[in-house]
C-alpha cells in the first residue's frame, strides 16, 4: 500500500523519471505532470498528498501554478515543494511568498528530497499515512 | 562722496583760481568798506559772475560726461556678466562683436580666434559686414607669425596696436576690408586706420584679436576708448576659454556618457550570460547527479539490468550534453579573443556548402527531412576564411534539419552579384515567432527554454554566425512564418575594398582627410582607375600626396613635385586639367613609378574660389582602354565636388556640420556608386552616347553621364533587398520606391548647398537633380512622382529611363533572364510614346548600333559575376 501519492511537476522528462523512480522505491504512488496547466488539472482530480514543483516550466511558470494551487479551497492544504535551478536567496523568497512550503535547488540528490518528503508529510497527515 | 577724477583740467584749474581770486577781492573790497562802490567795482563783479558761469558750465559739462562714461561702464558690466554666463563659442563670439559695436561705438567689428593647437586666426564674428565681406575675410586666414609682426611699438596704445593710414607700415598690411567712410578731416579716422586689440591668455599666448574700424564719433580712438575695449577684451578671453573648455567638456561627458552606456549594457549582457549560462549547466547536471545519487542509493546490485542500463545511459547522454555546451562557451571566447589567425583566400561558397550537405545529409535522412542544395550562379567565389565559412553554413544548415519535423525540406541556396555571394538556408519547420526574429542572433537567446531539451543546442551558435558574417564584411538575417518554415540570409562581399592611404603628419584636420579620403574612393570607383592621387599644394608650391589609392605608403610619403615639374606640376600651375594616352608622358611624378598598364593619365586641379588647392591624379583605368576626353569631363565635375568639400572643410568649425552632411551625402553617393557601377558600367557610356545622339553638346552629356553614375541614390536608402529579390511588389513597398525619388533629391541637395560659391556646380548639380527626380517619369505623364509628360520631364531623364530599361534588359534581373540587344530594343520600341520619347529611343538604338554598348561586358558575364 503507497505511503502516500505525490504529484511531480517538471517539463524535463528525466527529472520525473527519475523522481518517479526514487518516489516508487520508497513507496510512494507517483502522478505526474510536464507543465503548470497540466500540474492543477492533476492537482484538483487526483488530490495528492504533496506536490513536487518545477519552477521554469513554458507556458505557467512553477510560482503561478504554486499561486494558484495555494488559492483553491480543494489545492490550498496540499503541501508544495519547489524545485529549481534557481537558487538565489531572492528567488527562495519568492518561493515562500507565493505559498511554497519548501524549495530545493537543483542539481539536488533524490535521497534527500525522499527524506524531506518523509518528514513533511509525517508531520501533516499522520493519518494519510497509515490508509 | 568725492572721487578723485582724473584730475581737473587747465581751464579748470585757472577758472579755480580767478575765482578764488575773485572771492578774494570781494572780500578785501567789503573790507575796506562801502565807500569804495563805483565803476570799477561794477566791472569785477560782472567779471566775476561771468567766470561763475563758465565754470559752472565746465562743471555741468564734466558732471554730463561723467554720468555718460558711468552708463557706458554700466552697460558693459551688464554684457559682461551675460558674456561670462554664456557657453556656446559660436553665440559667444557673435555677441563680444555685437557688443562692441553697440556699446563701444566701432561700425566695424573683426573678431579672429586662432585654431586650438594651430598657428593660424580664423574670423569667427562680424559685425557691420555685408555677407561677401564676410566670406572674402572668412576665406583669409591670418598666420599668429604674421600678425605678431605688425605689433610694432610704434602702434602701441595701452596693450593694443593702432596702425594709422599714414604709417608707412600700414600699406605692407595685406588687404582685408577697407570700409567706405568718405571724405576724412586730418584728425579723424580714416578707412585705412587699422586698431588691433589682442586677446592673451593666462599663459601669454595668443587667443586671437579683435579689429575695430569706422567709430561713431569719427575720432581716433582716445586711450579711454582703448582701456575700454582691453577690458573687454580681458573678459572675452576669460568667456571664450570657458566656452571652449565647455565644449571639450561636454564632448568629453558625452563620450563617457556614450562609453557608460556600453558597458552598462556589457554588465547586463555579461550578467544574462552568466545567469543563463549557469542555469543551462545545472540542467544536465541535475540529471547527472539525480541519477548517480539513486543508482548508488539503490544499489547496482539491486537494481534490474535494463534500469542500470537506462540510467547510465542517461547520465551518459547528459554529461555530453554538457560538454557541448561547455564547448560552444569556449568557441564564442574563441571567436571573440580575435580572428587573427584566420585568413582570408579565395574560397568557392558553393563548393563548402556542397561538402557541408554531405555532412548533414546523414542526419537529414535520419529525420526524414529532404536536404536539397541550388547553385543559381556559376561563380560564388569570394574572399574568405575557408573554416569560418564552413562552420557558419554547417550550423545553419543544421539549425535547419533539426527545426523541421519529418517530412519537410531544407534547402542551401547560393547565388549572388558580382559584387557579394548569398547563401540562403531555407527550411519548412517550425519557424520562429515575431517577437523573437530580432533576438534570436543576440547570445544566448533562446526562443523557448523547453525547446533547447528537445533540440539540444546553446543560443550561442548563432551569435557565431553572426560574428562570422561580419567579420568578412557581410551581414545575416532571418525571415520566417512561424508553422511555415524560416529562410536564414546571409551576405557576403566578395572582396575586401581596396584601402586608402591617407599621408602621416599632414597638419590637415581629420575632417579634411577624410573629404580627400571618400574623394579618392569616389574618383576610383566612377572612373573605375586602380590608382588615384590627391595632391595639396605647399608653402613652396610643390606638390605632396595626402591621400591615394593603389600606391603604397613610403611612396605617399616621399613623392613631392618641385613647383611647375612633371604633369602635376603642370597642372597646378596652369590650373588646367591634363588627359594623356602617350607612355612617355605618364610617369607620375616623383613617385618612382615608370610605366602603367594602358599609359593613359588623367590630371586635373583641385580648385576652390579661385584658390588652388592641389590636384587629383587617375590612371590605371581597369577597363584596359585608355581615358577618354568624356571621363576628364566626370573628373572634372567630381574635383569640382571634392574641392568644395576640402575648403569648406578648411573653414572654420562653425563649418563642421555643413562638411560633415556633405561627408554623408559623398558616402552615400558612394556607396551607391559602388553598387550601380557594378551593376552595370556600360550605363555610363551609353548615357553619353544616347545624349550626343540627340544632338546634346558635350556638357550636357557629360552631366547626363554622371547623373547616370548617381542615379538611383535614392536606392541607397532603401534596403536594396527590397527591390532585388524578385517578389512581385506590395503596394506598400511600390511607395517606398516611389519615394526613393525624392531621397535622392535630398541627398544631391545637399551635394549641391556646399561650396554655395560655386554657382557652375550648383547649375551642374542642379542639372542632375533635375535627372534623378524625374528618371521614372512616363512620356505619357503616368509616371512619378509629378506625373510629368513629353518634353516637359527633362531631356537628361528622358534618356536615363530609356538607357536604364535598356540595361536592365540585357542585364536580367533576379527574376527576369537576360535579353539580348535586339529583343531589348524592340521591347522599348514597344514602350515609345507611352514610357519613352520616341526620340531617345531612335537615338537609343543608333547609339547600341554604333557600338556604344560593347564597352560592357557580355551579359552573362555580368551575371556570372566574371565581368564587372
Amino acid at each position: 500500500m503507497a505511503k502516500g501519492k505525490i504529484l511531480v511537476v517538471d517539463d524535463e522528462i528525466y527529472i520525473v523519471h527519475i523522481l518517479d523512480f526514487s518516489l516508487g522505491m520508497e513507496g510512494y504512488e507517483v502522478i505526474t505532470a510536464l507543465d503548470g496547466e497540466q500540474a492543477i488539472e492533476q492537482a484538483r482530480k487526483e488530490k495528492p498528498d504533496l506536490i513536487v514543483l518545477d519552477i521554469m516550466m513554458p507556458k505557467l511558470d512553477g510560482y503561478e501554478t504554486c499561486k494558484v494551487l495555494k488559492a483553491e479551497k480543494e489545492t490550498r492544504d496540499i503541501p508544495v515543494i519547489l524545485l529549481s535551478a534557481k537558487g538565489r536567496n531572492v528567488d527562495q523568497k519568492v518561493g515562500f511568498e507565493v505559498g511554497a512550503d519548501d524549495y530545493i535547488t537543483k542539481p539536488f540528490s533524490p535521497r534527500k528530497l525522499v527524506e524531506r518528503i518523509n518528514s513533511i508529510l509525517g508531520q501533516t497527515n499522520p493519518q494519510r499515512m497509515q490508509a | 562722496m568725492r572721487r578723485r577724477r582724473k584730475g581737473p583740467s587747465d581751464a579748470e584749474i585757472k577758472l579755480r583760481s580767478d575765482l578764488r581770486r575773485a572771492h578774494h577781492e570781494i572780500d578785501k573790497v567789503r573790507k575796506e568798506g562801502e565807500s569804495q562802490v563805483g565803476h570799477p567795482l561794477a566791472e569785477r563783479v560782472q567779471e566775476l559772475e561771468r567766470i561763475k558761469e563758465r565754470l559752472s558750465k565746465l562743471y555741468f559739462t564734466q558732471l554730463d560726461e561723467n554720468r555718460r562714461r558711468a552708463a557706458r561702464l554700466h552697460e558693459i558690466l551688464r554684457v559682461l556678466s551675460e558674456i561670462n554666463a554664456d557657453r556656446e563659442l559660436e553665440t559667444l563670439v557673435d555677441r563680444i562683436a555685437r557688443t562692441i559695436q553697440d556699446v563701444l561705438g566701432f561700425r566695424i567689428v573683426l573678431v579672429r580666434l586662432r585654431e586650438p593647437g594651430g598657428a593660424r586666426l580664423q574670423a569667427v564674428a562680424f559685425a557691420g559686414l555685408g555677407p561677401s565681406a564676410q566670406a572674402t575675410l572668412g576665406r583669409q586666414a591670418v598666420d599668429v607669425d604674421d600678425f605678431l609682426s605688425w605689433l610694432r611699438p610704434d602702434f602701441k596704445v595701452s596693450h593694443s596696436f593702432f596702425i594709422s593710414h599714414r604709417h608707412p607700415f600700414s600699406a605692407l598690411l595685406p588687404d582685408g576690408y577697407v570700409p567706405e567712410l568718405g571724405k576724412r578731416e586730418p584728425w579723424e579716422w580714416h578707412a585705412e586706420d587699422v586698431l588691433l586689440v589682442p586677446l592673451v591668455d593666462g599663459q601669454g599666448e595668443l587667443l586671437g584679436y579683435f579689429s575695430v574700424d569706422d567709430p561713431v564719433d569719427r575720432m581716433v580712438p582716445s586711450l579711454e576708448t582703448v582701456e575700454l575695449l582691453e577690458v573687454f577684451a580681458t573678459h572675452a578671453v576669460v568667456a571664450i576659454e570657458n566656452a571652449r573648455l565647455n565644449r571639450q567638456i561636454t564632448r568629453r561627458t558625452r563620450e563617457l556618457e556614450e562609453a557608460d552606456e556600453r558597458m552598462n549594457e556589457m554588465e547586463e549582457l555579461k550578467t544574462r550570460f552568466v545567469s543563463t549560462v549557469s542555469h543551462e549547466l545545472r540542467t544536465p547536471l541535475t540529471a547527472i547527479r539525480a541519477y548517480t545519487d539513486t543508482l548508488l542509493a539503490t544499489g547496482v546490485d539491486s537494481l534490474p539490468p535494463a534500469k542500470l542500463q537506462e540510467f547510465l545511459q542517461v547520465v551518459d547522454e547528459e554529461a555530453q550534453r554538457l560538454t557541448r555546451l561547455i564547448e560552444s562557451v569556449l568557441d564564442l571566447r574563441r571567436f571573440d579573443a580575435g580572428n587573427r589567425r584566420a585568413r582570408r583566400v579565395p574560397v568557392d561558397l558553393g563548393e563548402v556548402v556542397e561538402e557541408a550537405a554531405g555532412v548533414l545529409q546523414r542526419t537529414a535522412e535520419a529525420r526524414g527531412v529532404e536536404l536539397k542544395v541550388a547553385r543559381e550562379l556559376a561563380d560564388t567565389c569570394l574572399d574568405a576564411d575557408r573554416d569560418q565559412l564552413r562552420q557558419l553554413v554547417l550550423h545553419l544548415g543544421s539549425n535547419a534539419v533539426k527545426f523541421t519535423p519529418s517530412g519537410g525540406q531544407v534547402t542551401l541556396r547560393t547565388g549572388g552579384r558580382s559584387d557579394m555571394v548569398r547563401l540562403e538556408v531555407e527550411d519548412t519547420g517550425i519557424g520562429i515567432p515575431e517577437h523573437a526574429i530580432e533576438k534570436i542572433f543576440d547570445r544566448f537567446y533562446q526562443v523557448d527554454s523547453s525547446l533547447s531539451r528537445r533540440h539540444p543546442g546553446s543560443g550561442i551558435g548563432l551569435a557565431i554566425c553572426k560574428s562570422i558574417a561580419e567579420w568578412h564584411g557581410g551581414r545575416i538575417h532571418a525571415r520566417s512564418l512561424p508553422g511555415e518554415g524560416s529562410c536564414f540570409s546571409v551576405q557576403l562581399p566578395r572582396s575586401s575594398a581596396p584601402r586608402v592611404v591617407l599621408r602621416p603628419d599632414s597638419g590637415l584636420s581629420d575632417s579634411v582627410r577624410n573629404v580627400l579620403r571618400l574623394g579618392v574612393e569616389m574618383v576610383a570607383e566612377v572612373l573605375d582607375a586602380g590608382a588615384v592621387s590627391m595632391m595639396s599644394v605647399e608653402e613652396d608650391g610643390s606638390l605632396v600626396i595626402q591621400a591615394a589609392l593603389g600606391l603604397d605608403l613610403q611612396v605617399v610619403r616621399e613623392a613631392r613635385v618641385p613647383v611647375g615639374s612633371g604633369v602635376a606640376g603642370w597642372v597646378a600651375v596652369n590650373r588646367r586639367p591634363v588627359c594623356t594616352s602617350r607612355t612617355e608622358e605618364s610617369k607620375v611624378p616623383g613617385s618612382g613609378r615608370a610605366s602603367y598598364q594602358t599609359g593613359t593619365f588623367l590630371s586635373v586641379p583641385l580648385e576652390a574660389s579661385g584658390e588652388l588647392l592641389g590636384v587629383l591624379n587617375v590612371t590605371e583605368p581597369k577597363t584596359e582602354r585608355a581615358f577618354l576626353v568624356e571621363d576628364c569631363h566626370l573628373l572634372l565635375e567630381l574635383a569640382e565636388t571634392i574641392a568644395h568639400a576640402w575648403s569648406a572643410g578648411l573653414a572654420t568649425d562653425a563649418r563642421q556640420a555643413q562638411v560633415d552632411t556633405t561627408q554623408q551625402a559623398l558616402r552615400t553617393v558612394l556607396n551607391h556608386v559602388r553598387q550601380s557601377r557594378r551593376k552595370a558600367p556600360g550605363r555610363v557610356a551609353l548615357a553619353r552616347a544616347v545624349a550626343l545622339e540627340l544632338g546634346l553638346d558635350p556638357n550636357d552629356a557629360s552631366t547626363v553621364a554622371f547623373a547616370a553614375t548617381l542615379h538611383d541614390v535614392g536606392m541607397t536608402m532603401i534596403d536594396p533587398d527590397l527591390v532585388e529579390d524578385g517578389r512581385p511588389l506590395t503596394p506598400d513597398r511600390k511607395q517606398q520606391i516611389e519615394r526613393h525619388v525624392e531621397l535622392g533629391d535630398r541627398v544631391l541637395e545637399h551635394l549641391a548647398t556646399m561650396g554655395a560659391e560655386g554657382v557652375e556646380l550648383l547649375e551642374t548639380m542642379q542639372g542632375v537633380r533635375e535627372i534623378v527626380m524625374s528618371h521614372h517619369e512616363w512620356w505619357d505623364g503616368t509616371g512619378y512622382p509629378c506625373g510629368l509628360a513629353g518634353t516637359t520631364i527633362p531631356v537628361g531623364a528622358r534618356v536615363l529611363a530609356a538607357v536604364d530599361a535598356f540595361e536592365s534588359l540585357v542585364a536580367g534581373r533576379p527574376h527576369r533572364r537576360p535579353e539580348s540587344a535586339e529583343t531589348a530594343l524592340e521591347v522599348l520600341f514597344g514602350l515609345r510614346d507611352r514610357q519613352f520619347d520616341p526620340d531617345v529611343v531612335d537615338a537609343l538604338q543608333r547609339a547600341v548600333a554604333r557600338g556604344a554598348w560593347t564597352h560592357a561586358p557580355a551579359a552573362d558575364d555580368i551575371v556570372a559575376g566574371t565581368g564587372r
